[in-house]
């Protein structure tokens, strides 16, 4: 997408990603909310930053991740901290919530996208608080929503489908996750600037648990590449 | 002292090279409560004594010690509002260098830049120093626990201990006889409270609240309030030590 800087006059805005980050993917199981992200910073077409652990925490129980413009992710998750420093110094005993940082990112989205120069994201908030469940998405006009599952980018084309066949709003942790890794096969398989390494989180009444990435179970020992049936095929 | 028309205005001095306004504005931080903070051999403490100046006040209000940091904490001497005012800017200068610099500011850096900022306000005629000294303690892991502490004047020293108020003779002469540097936090409660209660000796019928907070090795070196009940026994203790000490003269 390329936005008209035009009426804006002098001043040049940013029009397209340059370092993006991949699809995100959060669904809420019995007891908390469970993202995965993978764990690629793509150069355009290029796989340039393979190990990028993506999933901020921005407060105890609290995380966020992206899709969309890296730099931009990274001046998100400054402005959040810049919350959660607040109420430290506050100190009156109110934390904000999960919802408290969804709506400002989303004001800070709808802001930007009035000034046409957004914020090239597509964002999720996911949290646990109070007893309850959180995930919200802002997209890149600055529109907020909630609901028990979440994709961005490509996964929203991709994997809507595998999760409304496998996945419940009361499944265990294991099943959200298992849900999650089969979509990210899907999506390395599908989507050119996916990557098979991921990283999984989850929030619940404990607290925040970031986990180590992991790479994704794939396939690619079928007999038609191993006996390379195609190429003798033109070769003869 | 009486400093005739040189002391009408902050911008002026007077014939021996003095500044009259900031010698009556630290006056005012010495009339007001007093204000301690020591470095013990694990952590730093900060404290103050609030006179309930009257039945109808409400506990725990009136706060004199913050959070600027989740390691980094800023008392008030002399007047709250003033005060007050120092510290949103130590707050906010903190919030930035953190925004820019990816980590906490040093307390050296925090207390110069709010040192500059108080001093600020002695340099022109249209505004009053600050009537407030502010204490600064933090902890990080290149420079350990530090202690600041910021008059008036805009001068800005690191210390081991240090006071003001009301009741900072009296403190100043008990840090002299007892080594802090060789109590743990703990340890030193009990007389940091009783530097506290000697502090007001005259003024007994009024009730007092103290209010303490610390950072050491054994909270995870965070700038936290000491839990009630150990300021309470502090208290008890130190009152106790008091009896003591009146008896034995």
């Amino acid at each position: 997408m390329i936005f008209n800087s035009e009426f804006s006059g002098q001043q040049q805005h940013t029009t397209q990603p340059i370092v993006t980050g991949g699809s995100v993917i959060a669904l809420a199981y019995k007891g908390g909310v469970v993202v995965g992200a993978d764990t690629l910073c793509s150069y355009g077409s290029m796989a340039d930053f393979k190990n990028v652990e993506k999933i901020a925490q921005v407060s105890k129980n609290t995380i966020y991740v992206s899709s969309g413009e890296f730099s931009d992710f990274q001046q998100v998750v400054r402005e959040l901290a810049k919350i959660d420093r607040s109420a430290l110094q506050y100190d009156d005993g109110v934390h904000p919530s999960p919802r408290d940082y969804g709506n400002y990112l989303a004001r800070l989205s709808y802001k930007r996208r009035c000034k046409i120069n957004p914020l090239y994201l597509q964002n999720v908030i996911a949290g646990f608080h109070n007893g309850e469940r959180y995930l919200g998405l802002v997209d890149i006009y600055g529109t907020y929503l909630e609901s028990n599952f979440v994709t961005t980018g490509f996964a929203s084309y991709f994997c809507k489908a595998i999760i409304s066949n496998y996945w419940n709003e009361n499944c265990t942790l294991d099943q959200a996750k298992q849900v999650i890794r089969e979509c990210f096969k899907v999506l390395f398989c599908r989507d050119c600037r996916a990557h098979d390494v991921i990283q999984l989180a989850y929030v619940d009444e404990q607290g925040t648990h970031i986990e180590q990435p992991e790479r994704v179970e794939t396939k690619w020992d079928f007999s038609g590449f191993k006996n390379r049936a195609n190429e003798k095929l033109h070769t003869q | 002292m009486s400093g005739s028309m040189y002391d009408l205005s902050v911008a002026t001095y007077s014939q021996e090279g003095r500044i009259y306004q900031v010698e009556y504005a630290t006056k005012a931080v010495e009339n007001s409560e007093t204000v301690i903070g020591v470095k013990c051999k694990d952590g730093v403490i900060l404290a103050g004594e609030k006179q309930k100046f009257s039945r109808l006040l409400e506990d725990n209000t009136n706060k004199r010690i913050y959070n600027i940091d989740t390691q980094t904490g800023m008392a008030i001497c002399g007047k709250l509002p003033d005060g007050r005012n120092i510290l949103q800017r130590a707050k906010a200068e903190s919030s930035q260098y953190q925004d820019m610099y990816a980590i906490p500011a040093s307390a050296n850096v925090l207390s110069d830049r709010v040192a500059q900022y108080v001093h600020a306000y002695t340099m022109y005629s249209g505004a009053r120093p600050f009537g407030s000294a502010t204490f600064i303690a933090s902890y990080n892991t290149f420079d350990g626990y530090e202690l600041f502490m910021i008059e008036p004047s805009g001068n800005k020293y690191a210390y081991h201990a240090c006071t003001h108020g009301k009741g900072r003779a009296v403190c100043k002469s008990e840090f002299e006889r007892r080594s802090f540097k060789d109590l743990t936090c703990q340890e030193a409660l009990v007389y940091i409270a009783k530097m506290l209660i000697l502090a007001h000796e005259e003024f007994k019928e009024k009730k007092y609240e103290y209010e303490m907070t610390w950072i050491t090795d054994n909270n995870g070196r965070k700038h936290q309030s000491v839990p009630q009940d150990l300021i309470n026994n502090a208290v008890q203790q130190a009152e106790q030590l008091i009896e003591q000490d009146q008896m034995g003269e």
